[in-house]
């Protein structure tokens, strides 16, 4: 009986074993690590505690890493089977859910560990560096490795449940940004909201929500970790958040076995064409004009940016959303202790970094996707006009968000930060935004699923790795007096050359894949 | 997102550290140092105006935290307690450690979030020259020079170290611990000025401070100087101001750029004023548990070919794959446990502290002493550090890491949480009793900027082996040879500027100080040499350089010579306790001989 159930899981850890790629993936980890731990080691002159900084930092970067890793590998374990429409063939081949499951989603589980396990000797020389002894790091990687089950197999849940990857995706990374920021943030935030008289002491719903929410903290792996690196650390490795993780991802995994025949029963081919139901209704009321003279940026607005339709709605949600924070400024206060200045302006750049981050899975995947990229690139255009006139087709979606900000420049004039701060952090980030998202389009070309987790770990992982130099030199160029704008000078000029060189692999890569 | 994480996994610590409060107090004033400025790399008061707005008393604890960049905290936590009667205000006083101008800070009293204020960073600055007055004072009104008040004025002399001169028209309404502190600033090279008051004539001291009405001009107190001038503080304009109090002493006036100094020393970079920073860098150089580094890095590399080309080869020419799986677990588990125990610390590894200190002799057997102690745990616990003596400020003087720890400024205590095997570097001031120095000048011929002769006697016990002695005169510093019987000049000497300014910035590549006349390039070979060669940035750090200033020139006042012995530590300045089973150290003892007693 066991032998058919495993056939797929077999065929997956032989794959795995032979696989060159997979060697490459394990040896890339295996000496990422180790430039950490020179660069700790070199760096480690001021510092009381390098090793404890060290593991510190790799802690937080595995645990960002499966959280991208969810929406963006497990995820798509049994939606690329459905998208593709090759579960049937699988289903035809009298494979039981349990193999298929065992088989797609257990198969990348076996490889994230075996990636985790590569890792741990290197992990263990942070003890040479000072700060923290083996029994830390051995139960630090036993509650992330459980973490990384739980998340495995509750990706592999949201794909049997979901139709399409993408839904899954979105429903894992709601369900982990819930869970691992939202939930302790509202355990933190309960006695600010008690004392300030925003909810009511001891009420029902507050004590249920409230429950909840102090449960997901106490088996937060995040506070694991703070729990694990304090001093004096001297508790075993099987902990209430290593059980419940693991009893969580035997769940899933439990009710993706029971659930699976149902929901992928009456699964076919994605059907393309046009939408249905209300969306249908709604789009037709806004019907799309001809396109004029900019036959690129309309196709891009009206199909990929959603048209007139997504337009009027997103901006009536962003100006509820400002109405909703100046209403409730004083939530805002006693939940993230921000002033509305600066959570009104955060909203409204998360919106428009996702905005742009969606655009830049969008804009050549779906052609390629549909396979008329050949046909774009025999446009009597030059590449670089197509693409900019895709992306301004893009962009105009984005006109709500235009709105938004407009909307908070003329009611709060005053930027929540002053100069030094708007070269320590604002210069940075849109540097990272910039980059991550050139690395978001470039790598929607080559891969079909994932491209924004894979660009969002790629810009983790360089950071990790380059951001001490980088923080190093800035450092020295400061500690010259050359202030805060000259000191990053350099971080701008890099973002503006690594984009560049971006946007040639992107044109390089479009026509290579044109070409196929 | 990793900001994001790393800010959830340490919200609930940080709200479970706050200490309690009651009542409900008001923060109306904020004032740092002696005139809103603070030198960089200095222990700077910071004056805050408490008020309890209720009618019931208000205790608890005021806690200090400073962060750089984005909202990164970095260095202990500083606290002060405070007690204020109802519906009255007070004003409480902590004394950070101010690097400089990047540094933010904010204060906090209590656990709930909403007790917080952001304090504005002091804005950088020479050392303060203050007119002590009354807020109410009005004769002092039109006065051009920045007023201070009196109930600012620190209660020990580690809190002074921002302050150059002193302007006085009448008596300050001081006690106790402040007059102490007072004379003890004075003591140690301060500047009084006296001026006339609002009847005309210099202020009449009594008690304590009546040393203080001798009627010459120019009068000494220790390394300090009273000068006399007769003139109101309203007839003092911006112009007399800045001629007769604000001049500079002479060391402070010979200074050039970097450029021109490098340019002048041939390429060599001289050491900034950072003499804290590289003090303690050798410091842990000296106390971090040994490592066998070439090891490490030669299992890492095997551990890297086991990987690649190794389980690669496993995993396509074995015929079972699982084989693979096998050998791959494998050498993670037996490298795993090999580079664990590598990572061990040896069975003879203990606790222990390196320190050096810098004890300027107030008076017999009581010093003002600076101490630069690096802690390294074993096993890793919460420390509670403290010595003797009054008036303890804590630093990390660390401006790359949080430090796990509070300075209980009230108590004098520092508790510090150490992770094991891990290292702190603990910057601290404090007023203590030590060793009978009993030095005394047996011949002295010095004049005209030349110290001719010297011979020295001191008090029993205080001469070891490993001992250094110098003389500084003016702009030079002379070897002296010691021994039991006491010390006397050799031919070996170097300018001032020199003797602190040619270490090069890299640790162990300096040239041997005392060995500068040879200009040899000495590794040191044992921890002797290694304490030794901390003697000339410890002097460095003695003379409180203006910022950002590399002195072409550096001499004393004339009036006095500068006695610098460079020798084991004693018991009294080492930390109580037995937390720290091995600690040794050096102590750079200062002692000021007038030239001629009683001239000024």
């Amino acid at each position: 009986m066991l032998h058919g159930t495993l056939t797929l899981l077999t065929r997956s850890l032989r794959d795995n074993a032979r696989r060159r790629a997979a060697h490459f993936v394990r040896l890339a980890s295996v000496l990422l690590l180790l430039v950490m731990l020179i660069e700790a080691h070199v760096a480690s002159g001021g510092l009381g505690a390098p090793g404890l900084r060290l593991f510190q930092a790799l802690c937080y970067l595995s645990i960002a890493l499966i959280s991208l890793a969810g929406p963006g590998f497990f995820a798509s374990a049994i939606g690329e089977e459905k998208e593709e429409g090759t579960l049937g063939l699988l289903k035809l081949a009298d494979l039981s859910s349990v193999s298929i499951l065992l088989g797609k989603s257990t198969s990348r589980l076996m490889a994230a560990l075996t990636v985790f396990a590569g890792i741990l000797p290197f992990a263990l020389l942070s003890i040479t560096l000072g700060g923290l002894s083996a029994q830390q790091i051995w139960c630090s990687f036993v509650a992330i490795a459980a973490f990384l089950i739980l998340v495995a197999n509750l990706a592999l849940l949201m794909s049997v449940v979901c139709r399409r990857t993408s839904s899954a995706s979105a429903l894992m990374l709601l369900l982990l940004l819930g869970s691992l920021l939202l939930a302790p943030a509202l355990h933190v935030a309960r006695p600010n909201l008690e004392a300030d008289g925003l909810v009511a002491k001891d009420g029902r719903a507050l004590s249920g929500v409230g429950g909840v929410c102090e449960f997901l903290n106490d088996v937060s792996v995040l506070n694991r970790i703070g729990t694990i690196l304090s001093t004096g650390f001297g508790e075993g490795a099987m902990s209430a958040q290593v059980w419940a993780s693991l009893g969580g991802a035997f769940a899933a995994f439990a009710v993706s076995c029971i659930v699976f025949d149902r929901f992928t029963e009456y699964v076919g081919a994605t059907p393309g064409g046009g939408s249905e139901g209300w969306w249908r209704t709604l789009n037709w009321r806004f019907r799309r004009p001809r396109p004029g003279h900019w036959p690129l940026v309309w196709k891009d607005f009206h199909f990929l940016a959603g048209g007139r339709a997504v337009l009027v709605v997103k901006s009536l949600l962003y100006l509820a959303l400002l109405v909703a924070l100046f209403w409730k400024d004083d939530w805002i206060w006693s939940l993230f202790q921000m002033s509305l200045k600066e959570m009104a302006w955060c909203v409204a750049a998360a919106l428009a970094v996702a905005e742009l981050l969606i655009c830049g899975t969008k804009i050549f995947r779906s052609e390629r996707a549909d396979g008329t990229l050949p046909c774009l690139m025999m446009l009597p255009r030059n590449l670089v006009s197509i693409s900019y006139a895709k992306l301004g087709g893009c962009l105009l979606g984005s006109a709500p968000t235009l709105l938004m900000f407009t909307v908070l420049v003329t009611v709060i004039p005053d930027t929540p930060f002053d100069q030094d701060e708007f070269f320590e952090g604002v210069v940075p980030i849109c540097m990272g935004v910039l980059v991550l998202v050139h690395l978001t389009v470039l790598y929607s070309i080559i891969v079909p699923w994932g491209a924004l987790p894979l660009a969002l770990v790629t810009v983790l992982v360089g950071a990790a790795v380059i951001g001490p130099i980088v923080a190093a030199a800035v450092a020295a160029i400061y500690s010259a007096g050359h202030g805060s704008g000259g000191a990053f000078g350099p971080v701008l000029y890099a973002g503006l050359i690594l984009s560049a060189a971006l946007q040639v692999a992107i044109a390089i890569r479009l026509s290579t894949v044109a070409a196929q | 997102m990793l900001i994001a994480l790393s800010a959830a996994g340490g919200a609930v610590a940080g709200a479970a550290d706050a200490p309690e409060s009651e009542g409900t107090i008001e923060i109306r004033e904020i004032e740092w140092g002696f005139d809103g400025k603070s030198p960089v790399q200095t222990f700077v008061p910071l004056s805050l105006l408490v008020e309890n707005t209720g009618a019931t008393p208000a205790k608890g604890a005021l806690r200090l935290k400073k962060s750089v960049g984005r909202n990164q905290r970095v260095d202990v936590e500083y606290e002060q307690t405070y007690f204020i009667s109802g519906f009255s205000s007070r004003w409480v006083q902590l004394t950070p450690y101010v690097i400089g101008d990047f540094e933010q800070w904010t204060l906090s009293w209590g656990p709930q979030f909403r007790n917080k204020v952001e304090v504005p960073t002091p804005r950088m600055g020479e050392r303060a020259t203050v007119l002590i007055a009354e807020e109410n004072d009005t004769t002092a009104i039109g006065s051009v020079l920045r007023r201070c008040d009196p109930a600012l004025f620190p209660t020990s002399v580690t809190g002074t170290d921002s302050l150059r001169g002193i302007v006085l028209h009448a008596v300050p309404s001081w006690q106790g611990a402040r007059i102490q502190a007072f004379l003890d600033w004075l003591q140690r090279g301060g500047r009084l000025f006296l001026v006339h008051g609002a009847d005309g004539e210099y202020p009449r001291f009594s008690g304590e401070l009546a040393v203080l009405n001798d009627a010459r001009d120019e009068t000494r107190f220790g390394s300090g100087r009273i000068t006399r001038i007769p003139l109101s503080v309203d007839d003092i304009d911006a112009d007399t101001a800045r001629q007769l109090i604000l001049e500079p002493q002479p060391a402070d006036r010979l200074v050039e750029s970097l450029d021109s100094q490098v340019q002048r020393m041939s390429g060599n970079f001289p050491v900034s004023i950072e003499f804290d920073d590289y003090i303690l860098r050798d410091l842990m150089y000296l106390t971090r548990f040994h490592r066998n580094w070439w090891v490490v890095y030669l299992a890492a590399v095997l551990y890297v070919l086991a990987v690649f080309p190794g389980s690669y080869l496993l995993g396509r020419r074995s015929a079972d794959w699982r084989w693979f799986y096998a050998g791959f677990l494998g050498i993670s588990v037996v490298f795993s446990a090999g580079f664990a125990r590598l990572g061990q610390l040896g069975s003879s590894e203990r606790s222990r502290t390196r320190s050096v200190a810098v004890a300027y002799q107030l008076a017999d057997r009581m010093f003002d002493v600076t101490q630069y102690t690096c802690a390294a745990s074993r096993n890793g616990d919460v420390y509670s550090l403290t010595t003797d003596g009054s008036g303890r400020l804590f630093t990390s003087c660390q401006d790359l890491e949080p430090v796990k720890g509070v300075a209980r400024l009230a108590d004098g205590v520092l508790d510090l949480d150490l992770p094991s095997a891990s290292t702190c570097r603990i910057l601290q001031r404090a007023r203590m009793p030590g060793p009978a120095l009993d030095v005394q000048a047996r011949e002295l011929e010095a004049g005209d900027g030349v110290l001719r002769n010297l011979v020295l006697s001191f008090g029993p016990d205080v001469y070891h082996d490993s001992m250094l002695a110098c003389a500084w005169y003016d702009g030079t510093i002379h070897e002296m040879e010691a021994g039991p019987d006491g010390a006397r000049l050799t031919t070996n000497r170097a300018a001032g500027s020199q003797f602190i300014n040619t270490l090069d910035a890299t640790p162990w590549k300096a040239q041997r100080q005392l060995n500068i006349w040879t200009s040899t390039d000495i590794e040191p070979a044992t921890t002797t040499e290694a304490f030794q060669r901390l003697m000339a940035p410890l002097v460095g750090s003695t003379l409180r350089l203006p910022t950002g200033t590399y002195p072409k020139d550096v001499r004393l006042d004339p009036a006095f010579v500068r006695v610098l012995l460079f020798r084991t530590s004693s018991d009294e300045f080492q930390f109580e306790g037995n937390q720290f089973p091995d600690q040794e150290g050096y102590v750079l003892y200062v002692v000021d001989l007038p030239v001629a007693p009683g001239a000024p």
